[in-house]
């Protein structure tokens, strides 16, 4: 099986992460549940894990990453949390429902930027969008769609001039590229574990800045002040009531450790390579069709069609005919799909990782150049 | 009255997180403390507590400065 569905979830995990949630599946208690040894060495492992979040992304306070089972709940609490009624909220085109629809739920006003020729967020319109009510811009880092980049420094700089929060989604980013949180001056991000960080599902959190105070989605055990009617306020027991996975985080704690050891940009040069290689290999055969402005710089997505050919037919055929994994239809991604003029053919995305070899992506050449031949015959 | 009593150097804690930051940082300088279960006639209830030896009471207020570590409650306590 050739395996280009990397940004839906990685699906080949190091021995090393298997080998964590093993071994914490047969010897680790609850982690903050009591001071019996079980507990205790789970309690190690997930503060380790935050150590190691907070020092993959630059961010220097360990106490405020946050676990939670993914980006989706992620996103959820931090808008939840921070959004309401009243307030504007800037967002974008590219961004996926786990950032839209907790938007649209909290009947906050939205202003919905396009992108420029870029590929990213026009940083004018930005900045022209916000109005005195303005609490937030939300956005993701890489479009799970086309693989295109914000330039979150800019906008991390214009949400600081206007006192903005700044809530960034890293879902396809997060060890894929590097993320600088001081540089980037977010409020928030967003992570989740199982795609680039080669972490199990189930696992994914926040990294909330000093000074950001979100409002907990849920309440409940937490491990400490038990005769107290609320939930404790401190960070990050504040957003983590009931059992935490610890077994998924000591795997993403193996996984980020291999993912350092391999080093980001290392890891990023190779995914830009294979999709630069299958861009070059296909762009020229007629009926093909790339999306996205295919920026040396992109994420390691690549998306395309084979003329009106229907997405869910071509990733059906890659994968019954020549054990080739995509991902076809809307990939929760709406706006992107509107934008694009592909909300009915949809688009087949072909997404890398670190294990993606050369020799893959030049069977995928091979076989698109064989099917758009087939269907300009037929 | 299961075991002895002596004074101890007692610190509680906020979070989990700090306690275990306190951890970390206190086995790395030496202690021969340990965390044990938060005495309930410090506070009532199931959090953490950092256990140290009397003689440890200045390193480990140092290490809490040091370590920017978020704690409640640092004291001599008989336990």
């Amino acid at each position: 099986m050739i395996y280009f569905d990397n940004a839906s979830t990685t699906y080949y995990k190091p021995d090393s992460v298997i080998k964590a949630v093993q071994d914490a599946m047969v010897g680790m208690g609850s982690a903050g549940r009591g001071v019996n040894s079980a507990s205790l060495d789970s309690s190690r492992i997930v503060y380790a894990c935050r150590e190691e979040v907070a020092s993959l992304f630059n961010f220097n306070n360990p106490d405020r990453v946050v676990f939670t089972a993914n980006a989706t709940q992620s996103l959820n609490i931090a808008i939840n949390g921070l959004i309401d009624e009243k307030d504007h909220v800037i967002t974008t085109v590219m961004e996926h429902n786990s950032v839209l629809r907790p938007l649209y739920k909290t009947g906050a006003k939205l202003t919905i930027l396009p992108q420029d020729l870029s590929g990213g967020v026009d940083l004018k319109m930005l900045e022209a969008a916000i109005l005195p009510n303005t609490k937030a811009v939300i956005c993701t880092h890489v479009s799970n769609l086309t693989g295109e980049i914000n330039d979150v420094v800019a906008i991390g700089e214009i949400c600081k001039k206007h006192n903005l929060y700044f809530i960034l989604d890293v879902a396809q980013s997060a060890g894929c590229m590097d993320i600088n949180m001081e540089e980037i001056q977010a409020s928030i991000l967003c992570f989740t574990g199982h795609k680039g960080l080669l972490g199990p599902q189930g696992t994914g959190g926040l990294c909330v800045a000093n000074g950001v105070h979100i409002k907990p989605l849920i309440v409940g055990g937490s491990g400490i002040n038990t005769f107290d009617k609320n939930h404790p306020i401190q960070l990050p027991s504040a957003l983590e009531a009931g059992t935490l996975n610890t077994h998924g985080i000591a795997g993403l704690l193996a996984g980020i450790k291999y993912i350092k050891n391999i080093g980001i940009s290392k890891i990023n040069e190779h995914e830009k390579q294979l999709v630069k290689r299958l861009a070059d290999g296909i762009r020229s055969i007629p009926n093909v069709v790339i999306y996205g402005s295919q920026n040396s710089d992109s994420g390691s997505i690549l998306a395309m069609n084979i003329v009106d050919v229907d997405s869910n037919e071509l990733a059906d055929i890659l994968q019954h005919e020549y054990d080739i994994c995509t991902r076809s239809g809307g990939h929760c991604a709406p706006l992107m799909h509107q934008s694009l003029n592909t909300i009915n053919q949809g688009i087949v995305r072909f997404s890398f990782a670190y294990y993606n070899m050369t020799d893959e992506v030049d069977r995928v050449i091979e076989v698109i150049k064989y099917l758009a031949n087939q269907a300009y015959i037929n | 009255m299961l075991r002895k009593k002596e004074d101890k150097f007692i610190v509680v804690f906020e979070t989990t997180t700090n306690a275990m930051a306190l951890e970390k940082h206190a086995k790395l300088a030496g202690s021969k403390g340990r965390l044990i279960p938060t005495p309930p006639s410090i506070r009532a209830g199931c959090g953490f507590a950092w256990c140290s030896p009397v003689d440890e009471e200045i390193l480990i207020r140092q290490l809490i400065i040091d370590k920017n570590i978020s704690t409640t409650d640092q004291v001599i306590f008989n336990i």
